[in-house]
């Protein structure tokens, strides 16, 4: 009568654990799809950006090249892609900005003016997601680390969530070899 | 814009104040004097009375004290009437310290200390809170660099209750819902979310609570925002910052809400812009930087949101 008492408060407690842990990385993936749709919307502004710097600089062929075909490849390996993949893009578009700013006809155009508008535009609504995702990592990676959770979560199967760091668009982050 | 030190300098070199304040302690001054005077008089009279008429305990005390207490705050409720001075230095104080300090920050400025906010502006961030009286002063327009409108006003906001016992008399109880300061100011932009950040925990369990990604903040600070992202793209880290600092100096209770295109603030602050007493001098430091402090913080607050609305295209 007493062990099963105690064996039914101990699953108790492990349901109550488990259905946590389930809410909060259901959160992480809720956040993490935050991410994506504002990444999708910044990568799809590739093509445009990429047309109107050539039309400028004939120099930096191989780094226009270079970022289309990692655009390529993101939206082709989209199922598997992860957000590696996606820093690695958005800081390329972030170089290409940067390297912008050394054309002042480009810098003067409408049609880059415009682009730049969308893309500082939803640069900012990224940092906001990415600040919401990393907080929801944060409290997940935490709570699955602590003992005893730890076990019931080893047990569950529960994995540490990456963070996603990206760069701000700064001008002193990159250097670009301007050939 | 000008630090504290150098304007609190400015108002204490100005000749003008400080000859209105001199006359105003002097006739103070006088009036004290003279009350003085009436109360050794009455107790004279009061020992002759009780000496002839009745005999000396201590118990009469009491009653003696009573009467002089009685008699203190009349004297000193009729000389209010008669403080001329007091009310020329009260005046200026208004007119000359205040404004200054208001026109350090805002651009055309309109100061009415006789003139409240209109009802209607201070209900439409819609607290969550009943009131069915409602007071308010010093009103104040201006303009946020010669563009966005901001009003402000002193508003005191209470609910009165009666209540019948069980053999039939009437209670009223008063309870103060809000004192202090409450600012509107207009952006030329209208934000598809809203945003509220309290300072007492009354969102805990409320469904659009946004947690930010600072402790520091979450210690004080309660966010609900029917847009996170556009609640985050406004909190910005900077304006976290600004807020703990601003918490942290003044330990002043306030809260914010931004919706449609309004920005309001709430300082629970109690009476402002009025002058303390006469012998703390021409002006009180202390009370005149906790003027400057709100006045600070709420434009510099406005100015990044309106800046911050319009660098990220919200």
């Amino acid at each position: 009568m007493v062990i099963g008492f105690f064996v039914g408060i101990i699953l108790l407690i492990l349901l109550i654990i488990y259905n946590s842990l389930i809410g909060m990385r259901n959160k992480v993936k809720q956040a993490k799809s935050g991410i994506d749709i504002y990444l999708n919307q910044r990568f799809d502004l590739i093509p445009n950006l990429v047309e109107c710097v050539k039309g400028y600089s004939k120099h930096e062929k191989e780094v226009l090249d270079n970022i289309v075909q990692l655009r390529n490849e993101y939206i082709n390996n989209k199922k598997n892609n992860n957000l590696k993949q996606a820093e690695i893009l958005n800081n390329n578009i972030n170089k290409i900005i940067i390297m912008a700013e050394n054309y002042p006809e480009l810098k003067a155009s409408e049609q880059y003016l415009n682009l730049q508008k969308n893309l500082s535009k939803i640069e900012s609504q990224l940092q906001a997601a990415r600040r919401i995702y990393n907080h929801e990592v944060t409290n997940y990676n935490t709570k699955i680390s602590i003992v005893p959770i730890n076990i019931i979560a080893k047990i569950f199967g529960f994995k540490q969530e990456k963070l996603f760091e990206i760069d701000e668009y700064k001008k002193e982050n990159t250097e670009i070899d301007l050939g | 814009m000008e630090s504290f030190e150098n304007l609190y300098n400015e108002i204490n070199n100005n000749s003008k104040i400080k000859n209105i304040w001199e006359k105003a302690r002097k006739e103070e001054k006088q009036i004290n004097k003279k009350i003085l005077i009436i109360n050794i008089f009455i107790i004279i009279i009061l020992v002759l009375f009780i000496r002839k008429f009745i005999e000396f305990s201590y118990i009469v005390i009491i009653p003696v004290l009573f009467i002089l207490s009685f008699i203190n705050i009349l004297m000193y409720i009729v000389s209010m009437f008669f403080r001329k001075e007091y009310k020329k230095y009260k005046k200026a104080y208004k007119n000359l310290i205040i404004e200054s300090l208001i026109s350090n920050f805002y651009d055309d400025v309109n100061y009415l200390s006789e003139k409240g906010m209109p009802r209607e502006i201070y209900d439409e961030p819609r607290y969550n809170e009943f009131y069915n009286k409602f007071y308010s002063d010093d009103y104040i327009e201006g303009k946020i660099n010669n563009k966005y409108n901001i009003c402000m006003a002193e508003i005191k906001t209470e609910e009165e209750e009666t209540i019948k016992d069980k053999d039939g008399t009437q209670h009223t109880t008063t309870t103060i819902k809000f004192h202090g300061i409450f600012a509107k100011t207009a952006i030329d932009k209208s934000i598809n979310s809203e945003l509220k950040i309290e300072q007492n925990g009354k969102f805990i369990f409320t469904k659009n609570k946004l947690e930010m990604d600072s402790s520091e903040f979450e210690k004080y600070f309660d966010v609900v925002a029917t847009n996170k992202i556009i609640g985050m793209q406004l909190l910005t880290a900077d304006v976290m910052e600004d807020l703990i600092d601003f918490q942290n100096k003044t330990h002043i209770k306030f809260n914010i809400v931004i919706k449609n295109n309004s920005i309001y603030l709430r300082f629970h602050c109690g009476t402002m812009f009025e002058p303390d007493a006469l012998k703390k001098g021409v002006a009180n430091k202390k009370q005149l930087e906790k003027y400057y402090n709100v006045l600070n913080f709420t434009y510099n607050l406005s100015r990044k949101i309106i800046k911050l609305i319009h660098e990220t295209e919200i």
